[in-house]
């Protein structure tokens, strides 16, 4: 188990971590979510032995990992470039750390034809890195950073270059082989959907720091912040003032769950409305686009009161026509 | 926590040697000779003095040699920028059969030792020249001769940057109303700029420091700085007169590098830069096929022609033609050691020069690439002084340096640390730039995967270099063969290398010994032709920065 304690960086005036802590049980994927800059990589580097921490505590096992040069933490690391070696075939780049721990001729080749038969690359052995795709390079990488068997993997946007189709198979490659192995993973990413898509667990960073931590579930149900709901494309923000269940806002009432009164500000998931007869919101239908599996619709329900709605029922309304709504009352989250 | 001790124990002993080897060399074997000169020249006549600077002051012939010195290298600076850029257009916007070749071929000429191009000049422009005209001791050979050899720096420093230009923008201002002559002015040539810049410098010091070229073409007539340090120390043995001359020598070196580099903090345009490979295209139409025959025609013809009359002088007998001058190469003269001795020697100390400029430079250039710090920086800086610094004043610097702690004047070993100190910055500059192009993810990637840093180096560093290195050796081993302006100096009158040799023969009288000084000169520039090739061999693409 990995644990990080108030872990602090600082590049001149810049603060890129500030007082993290986290841990990672064994066996779990935990994925670390954030825009850039907010110290993914940063926190990555951290634990990796790459960039020493200004302050703040790292142990394995509670073992510290302080005093552990890189090159004996035993993590993998995958880079988000890859930085495969330029000079050293497929075969060569996934044994190098095999070497590295003074395996056996012999058994190294085995491990490697293991591996790569795992990120689906059997017989690549003796491919150069430069004639490959990005999307084997990744392949590659991975099966680089998984042939010494490390304690912990960590992945820093591996599939960030790739294009949106790979990207999605990957990720559910990646979750399979993560659980079907048993590794303990770091996953680093900006996408809310691949980290949705992988982990047991999602840390959120903002500005350095830890927004909010939970399954990925948790976070979605309850984002803690505006900033944290507007993060994770939730823009249905406003204010309501709340008596006993229900919310009165500028453009009509409507009830909540759970116990929160007075002044609040709420977050109306784009998942939570319907278009029903009997429904206490009215407004007028602005742009509506198709989806693929639902339509996205933006509904003027008063002077400056936008709300995006995700519908998925026919008949769709169109754009101009008015339209009476309710709302889903698990889908309000009460902010603050 | 002792296993973590004992590596960065290594490591940090590493760094010390990494630090204190070639600083230990470059303070023994450069700062400290060049320290004695500026002693020699203050305190030459016992007490301090400025009796030195003043005697250069008062001497019309010393100070006709100043203002030659500087107008020359203006002269030869412009004069080579003119000349070479239509072939730095051609080489860097079109592509065409042999290219490689021709692009290896233009360089041979910077290569080649002062002496040879000296020699080829002689026969070219001399009294029995096939043109017809004498030139000797005009200012014309000179400026000729620093042309000829100045011409691939600018084909090669501007024609690569103008090969990376996106046309994109030449095409953009095309299309919006500019001319071909508009648009080379206003957009093709302030984008060139760092490149003319660094182009121009350098020909300017090699041509500010020009020795035996001028030594050799010059005659009584006309002499450099360089040469009149050298005629004082050797005919007229006033040594604080010539120390006085390094140092001034030294300034006027110093603040052109000092005020270049200025130039390049103060302008550096981020460009998007283009791969070659994009921009070059085969010449479409009549105008362009005339355009890029016609230039390599001009540079095959003004380049081939002096060695090739060089070549042909070799060969001639009376009349006729034959190999009588190589074969009479092995023969003792009263007065000489066989001329052929000296192929052997300069081989032994090209290779010694080599080996000690590899080591010394790699440490240095480890040093800077890898450890960025302020005293790295500094060191980067001293790294590139011998570079400016004359080679006559290095040979100089030792002659009266030397002697202590240890006579070591006269040791052989001299000569090649001489050649290694002309030869190191090269070393440095090719590898610095290939040394910080692999990257930090590489290194990173293979210590995550266990790998302590002496094995990072070994296995993801070293395999990446390596071809950065061999060309640094070839470097070494050309510059080592022809160098002239410090051997000189301290070369032993039995160990002459073969630079040497060929300014002996020239000296002397009579037809022969000028075919045998052609000779040996056509050798020297076969050996350092094949050097050169090797070099390309190795050499990926544009690496390296020379």
């Amino acid at each position: 188990m990995l644990e990080a304690t108030n872990l602090t960086v600082r590049f001149g005036e810049k603060i890129a971590l500030d007082a993290v802590s986290l841990t990672v049980t064994d066996g779990e994927v935990l994925a670390v979510l954030g825009p850039s800059g907010s110290g993914k990589t940063t926190l990555l580097r951290v634990i990796a032995g790459l960039q020493a921490p200004g302050s703040g505590s790292l142990s394995w096992d509670g073992q510290p990992l302080d005093q552990v040069a890189a090159h004996e933490r035993g993590f993998g690391l995958m880079f988000q470039d890859y930085a495969l070696f330029p000079h050293r075939t497929v075969a060569g780049n996934v044994a190098f750390g095999l070497r590295m721990a003074g395996m056996a001729g012999d058994r190294i080749e085995e491990r490697v034809a293991v591996v790569l038969d795992w990120v689906g690359l059997p017989g690549y052995q003796d491919r150069s890195v430069g004639n490959l795709s990005g999307g084997e390079q990744q392949r590659v990488a991975l099966a680089r950073a998984l042939a010494p068997a490390p304690r912990m993997l960590m992945l820093d946007e591996p599939v960030g270059s790739l294009d949106r189709g790979m990207r999605e198979r990957l990720v559910g490659e990646l979750r399979q082989l993560f659980v079907e192995h048993g590794i303990t993973t770091l996953y680093v990413t900006h996408d809310q959907e691949e980290a949705f898509g992988l982990a047991d667990r999602i840390v959120i960073m903002k500005d350095g720091s830890v927004a909010q931590e939970g399954t990925p579930e948790q976070v979605w149900r309850q984002p803690v912040g505006e900033w944290v709901a507007r993060f994770l494309g939730f823009d249905n923000i406003i204010d309501a003032t709340i008596t006993e269940g229900v919310a009165q806002t500028s453009f009509g009432r409507f009830g909540i769950a759970g116990p929160a009164s007075g002044s609040h500000r709420l977050v109306i998931r784009p998942d939570g409305f319907t278009v029903a007869a009997g429904g206490t919101i009215q407004g007028t239908v602005v742009t509506r686009s198709f989806r693929g599996g639902h339509y996205q619709l933006a509904v003027e329900a008063g002077p400056g009161v936008l709300l995006e709605m995700e519908i998925d029922e026919h008949p769709v309304p169109a754009v101009g026509e008015v339209v009476t709504l309710s709302i889903d009352p698990e889908a309000v989250v009460v902010l603050d | 926590m002792t296993e973590q001790d004992s590596p960065n124990r290594r490591s940090r002993i590493a760094r010390i040697a990494l630090i204190a080897i070639p600083l230990s060399f470059l303070g023994y074997f450069f700062v400290y000779p060049v320290a004695s000169i500026l002693g020699i020249s203050l305190f030459g006549e016992g007490g301090f003095s400025f009796s030195a600077f003043s005697a250069i002051a008062s001497r019309p012939s010393l100070r006709a040699a100043i203002w030659f010195t500087v107008w020359q290298a203006v002269a030869s600076t412009l004069l080579t920028l003119v000349v070479a850029m239509p072939a730095a257009y051609v080489f860097a916007r079109f592509s065409f059969p042999g290219k490689s070749f021709f692009r290896a071929a233009i360089t041979v000429p910077f290569v080649l030792p002062t002496v040879v191009v000296g020699a080829a000049y002689l026969a070219l422009l001399g009294p029995n020249g096939p043109l017809g005209i004498d030139l000797r001791q005009t200012i014309w050979a000179i400026l000729i001769a620093h042309v000829f050899y100045n011409y691939a720096v600018v084909v090669r420093t501007v024609g690569g940057l103008w090969a990376h230009l996106d046309p994109r923008l030449e095409e953009a201002a095309r299309m919006l109303g500019a001319g071909r002559w508009r648009t080379f002015r206003e957009v093709s040539l302030p984008l060139l700029r760092p490149a003319i810049a660094a182009a121009s410098s350098i020909v300017f010091l090699f041509t500010f420091t020009s020795f035996g070229v001028v030594l050799i073409l010059g005659g009584f007539e006309y002499s450099t700085i360089e040469v009149e340090i050298w005629r004082q120390t050797t005919a007229f043995l006033d040594l604080p007169v010539a120390g006085a001359l390094a140092v001034l020598q030294l300034v006027g070196i110093s603040s052109i590098l000092v005020a270049y580099s200025r130039y390049q903090e103060r302008r550096s345009v981020e460009q998007q830069l283009r791969p070659a490979i994009e921009v070059a295209r085969r010449p479409r139409g009549r105008r362009e096929f005339a355009l890029v025959w016609g230039v390599l025609g001009f540079t095959g013809l003004f380049l081939g022609t002096p060695l090739a009359v060089l070549v042909g002088r070799s060969l001639r007998v009376g009349d006729g033609y034959g190999f009588d001058a190589y074969r009479s190469l092995g023969k003792a003269t009263a007065t000489l050691v066989p001329p052929a001795e000296a192929i052997g020697n300069s081989a032994l100390f090209a290779t010694a020069a080599m080996a000690i400029a590899l080591i010394v430079g790699t440490m240095a250039a480890t040093l800077i690439a890898y450890h960025r710090t302020a005293v790295s920086r500094w060191f980067d800086v001293l790294l590139m002084l011998p570079l400016g610094t004359s080679a006559v004043t290095i040979g100089f610097g030792f002659l009266v340096a030397l002697d202590t702690p240890i006579d070591l004047r006269t040791a052989p070993i001299l000569v090649p640390i001489a050649h290694a100190l002309v030869a190191i910055p090269f070393v440095v500059r090719t590898e610095v730039p290939v040394m910080r192009s692999v990257r930090t993810r590489l290194r990173e990637a293979g210590a995550v995967l266990g790998a302590p840093p002496g094995r990072v180096w070994r296995e993801i560093d070293l395999p990446l270099i390596f071809r950065a290195m061999l060309v640094g050796a070839g470097f070494a081993f050309a510059i080592s063969l022809g160098e002239f302006g410090a051997t000189s100096f301290i070369a032993r009158p039995d160990a002459p290398t073969l630079p040497v040799a060929i300014f002996r023969l020239l000296g002397r009288a009579g037809a022969a010994n000028f075919t045998q000084a052609m000779a040996l000169s056509t050798i020297l520039m076969g050996l350092t032709a094949i050097s050169i090739l090797a070099i390309e061999r190795f050499r990926i693409g544009d690496m390296g920065e020379f």
